[in-house]
């Protein structure tokens, strides 16, 4: 089973996406900004980071995966979006994160990406 | 045309000067030569004392080109007359009813040339003698068939993309409570099989049941919005609308360490309001002064009694607005937060239901200065919301301009 840190400025959706990945064993934390999430992303190093694209403030989530993984490269990191445009636009969130999940997903698809997450070969 | 390069002469004054006729020919010659050359066309018609068509004098060969009119052999006494059969025409039609005005007007006139709709734009002009007696009417037609064709193209672009962006924004909205409640759900059925999931079961059915309502309200919200009815107003203080707002901002202000002065004037008195729409408003304006800086930002919220009503500002410490972002503040889409997922909607919004309240709404900003926005309510509402206003300032280096 693997730490997780979600990064996820929607308090109701980080607290049932917390109580999923609990009861499939995992060990998870919650961080409602992405300062928060870096801070505790840096600290703590969790096998993956799960991070909302929108966190409503200056960073995106994708920035917020980056830095972490910037330090820490064995961290992994899973982007949500609910705007899957966004990111599309960019036409780069693989600069970010190991994939991407649009909002509204399933419990099975997000730990479905949670163990490919793990499984990915750790980058250069 | 050609016959007019040979021509070389000064044209000194008006053609009606004091200069030999020879001078005063080649003048009119000229002039001839550039109207002649005009893609508008120009046509000139008589006011005739008797009723019926006004014979035409002169008119270019655009004109003749748009229309298919044409006086014969250019002189008025033997000039042809807009007929009968022209008044079918929409074009001759208006040719003889601009005679029975006495000013200047402009109107567009939309007809058929080989089975296309055709949109000419006709400006008339009316000539008068130095008595004042009106003797021609002069009228410049453009087609502006192209033109109207590429700006409705234009507008239609710019609503699509409006739509585009205000469906991203919806969506974005709606699927965070909506995958919230589908993980709520699929998790609750995966437990509750199990024993002592009693508790758990109801968590995530409570998740559900709120998530759902957030989804509702949002969508209510929006209908509202683009049927733009007139909401229904109550009587409100705006002091207990601000401190709803604040409620339901305070959670987000404690994550961002945003610090908070509430000034309210106790004396406010009631004002016509929909407290769910000016609390939407006043919500909007705090998220932004929450985000407005990087360090911890002080927002200030002040109420006050005005001459007409009531005032109420939100003001903030941040990295405040430079003249570009200031004169684009209240525009529908414009937003510096793009690639974070800002709509460029929330000041349009807010602008449009402060305007539908009869209220003015004014921002102060100025870079590293933050940022203060300002809104008056009416007491007595204006129904046509005739005085509604909004205005944008820099504010100078005096620091008391931020009250």
């Amino acid at each position: 089973m693997a730490r997780i840190l979600i990064v996820e400025d929607d308090r109701s959706f980080a607290d049932v996406l917390a109580f999923t990945l609990r009861l499939e064993g995992h060990e998870v934390s919650a961080a409602v900004s992405a300062d928060e999430g870096i801070q505790f992303g840096l600290a703590h190093r969790p096998d993956v980071v799960i991070a909302d694209w929108m966190l409503g403030n200056d960073l995106h989530g994708g920035e917020v995966c980056r830095r972490i993984q910037t330090a820490c490269p064995l961290v992994k990191s899973i982007i949500m979006t609910g705007y899957l445009d966004i990111v599309s636009k960019l036409g780069r969130w693989s600069d970010y994160g190991e994939m991407v999940l649009e909002k509204p997903f399933h419990k099975e698809e997000i730990l479905e990406a949670v163990k490919r997450a793990l499984s990915c070969p750790t980058g250069p | 045309m050609g016959q007019a390069a040979s021509f070389s002469i000064r044209v000194d004054g008006p053609i009606s000067g004091s200069g030999d006729s020879t001078q005063v020919l080649a003048e009119l010659r000229l002039l001839r030569w550039a109207t002649d050359c005009l893609e508008d066309g120009v046509v000139i018609t008589a006011q005739s004392a008797e009723s019926g068509p006004p014979p035409i004098v002169y008119v270019n060969p655009a004109f003749t080109a748009l229309s298919g009119l044409r006086p014969t052999a250019g002189a008025a006494s033997s000039a042809s007359s807009v007929s009968q059969d022209d008044q079918d025409d929409p074009l001759g039609k208006t040719l003889q009813e601009s005679h029975q005005r006495s000013g200047a007007f402009s109107i567009d006139i939309v007809g058929e040339k080989n089975g296309c709709r055709t949109i000419l734009r006709l400006r008339s002009e009316p000539i008068r003698d130095p008595s004042g007696q009106l003797t021609h009417r002069v009228a410049v037609v453009r087609d502006i068939t192209q033109q109207t064709a590429l700006e409705e193209a234009s507008r239609r672009n710019e609503r699509l993309a409006a739509v585009g962006l205000l469906a991203a924004g919806i969506a974005h909205e709606i699927n965070n409570p909506a995958g919230a409640a589908l993980l709520a759900a699929e998790t609750a059925l995966a437990i509750m099989d199990s024993a002592d999931s009693g508790p758990q079961v109801a968590a995530c059915l409570r998740n559900i049941v709120t998530s759902m309502d957030r989804c509702g309200q949002i969508v209510r919200t929006l209908l509202r919005y683009s049927r733009e009815e007139p909401s229904e107003k109550q009587a409100c203080s705006i002091n207990d609308v601000a401190k709803q707002a604040l409620d339901l901002a305070r959670p987000y202000m404690e994550r961002r360490s945003a610090e908070l002065r509430l000034e309210l004037d106790s004396t406010v008195p009631l004002t016509p309001m929909n407290p769910l729409e000016i609390e939407m408003v006043l919500l909007n304006l705090i998220r932004n002064a929450v985000e407005a800086g990087d360090e911890k930002v002080i927002v200030t919220i002040r109420s006050q009694r005005t001459a007409g009503g009531v005032r109420v500002a939100v003001g903030d410490t941040g990295c405040g607005m430079n003249a570009e972002q200031l004169a684009h503040v209240f525009d529908p889409l414009y937003t510096t937060r793009r690639q974070l997922g800002g709509s460029g909607l929330g000041m349009s919004i807010a602008y449009g239901i402060i305007r539908e309240h009869a209220g003015q709404m004014e921002v102060q900003s100025m870079p590293g200065m933050g940022t203060t926005v300002t809104i008056d309510l009416p007491v007595a509402a204006d129904p046509l919301g005739a005085n509604a206003h909004r205005e944008v300032n820099h504010c100078g280096p005096n620091p008391d301009c931020r009250r």
